[in-house]
């Protein structure tokens, strides 16, 4: 799984940082940090809740193909 | 997205694993322990083999834990951590002592840990999980700036 840097993207767009979309989404920081490396795959609840916090729709933030592939 | 002990989803997996790891450890070590009193070794005296193996286990387990940050007991965590890194350090310092004025020998024959050798190896196996502990700790303020600006 690649980096998800428009989840990054979207985040500092919002001026969140990491520890603020955590707590916002009730997760820990280090889950925040793992999901924008690609070295953790949230759950579709946990997806949902972060495009809630940061005003995106899973599409824009999680969706993978080739028109929209996440940066490897 | 939490559950009652406060580990979120990710932190949920991650401790499964680290139960994995240590029950295959536990169970490697039990059978090489196994083998070992087939051959008529006895490696640590008395009791002091099964809680050498228990204790490795848990040091695994606690180790993992301290390295990825999972605490089932959340803020309580660290004061288990900081108190059996602390009575670690007394085990292993008495048992120096012991050791260094001679009321007691490390080893009771050739390759036989006694009863305070023993105790010296699960005191600074204490320590050295306090010290990951901490170094962890550490590291991890020092990477939460450094993440956030990249």
């Amino acid at each position: 799984m690649g980096k998800n840097l428009k989840m990054k993207a979207a985040r500092a767009a919002m001026g969140l940082t990491q520890q603020g979309l955590a707590e916002a989404v009730g997760v820990t920081r280090q889950t925040i940090v793992a999901i924008e490396k690609g070295d953790y795959n949230p759950t579709v609840k946990l997806c949902i809740q972060i495009c809630w916090a940061l005003g995106k729709t899973l599409d824009e933030l999680f969706w993978e193909g080739p028109e929209n592939e996440m940066q490897k | 997205m939490k559950c009652k002990n406060d580990l979120d989803e990710r932190q949920l997996l991650q401790r499964g694993n680290v139960f994995q790891h240590g029950l295959v450890l536990f169970f490697v070590l039990v059978a090489v322990n196994a083998v070992l009193k087939d051959d008529g070794i006895v490696w640590a005296e008395g009791m002091w083999e099964n809680m050498l193996i228990i204790w490795a286990v848990v040091m695994l387990c606690l180790g993992e834990f301290a390295v990825k940050e999972i605490y089932p007991m959340g803020g309580g965590m660290s004061v288990i951590y900081i108190l059996e890194g602390v009575c670690g350090a007394f085990i292993m310092v008495f048992g120096i002592i012991e050791t260094a004025t001679g009321a007691e020998n490390f080893l009771v024959g050739p390759h036989t840990l006694s009863r305070t050798g023993a105790q010296i190896i699960e005191g600074a196996s204490m320590v050295l999980l306090l010290l990951v502990f901490l170094g962890k700790k550490v590291y991890n303020r020092r990477r939460e700036a450094l993440e956030d600006e990249a």
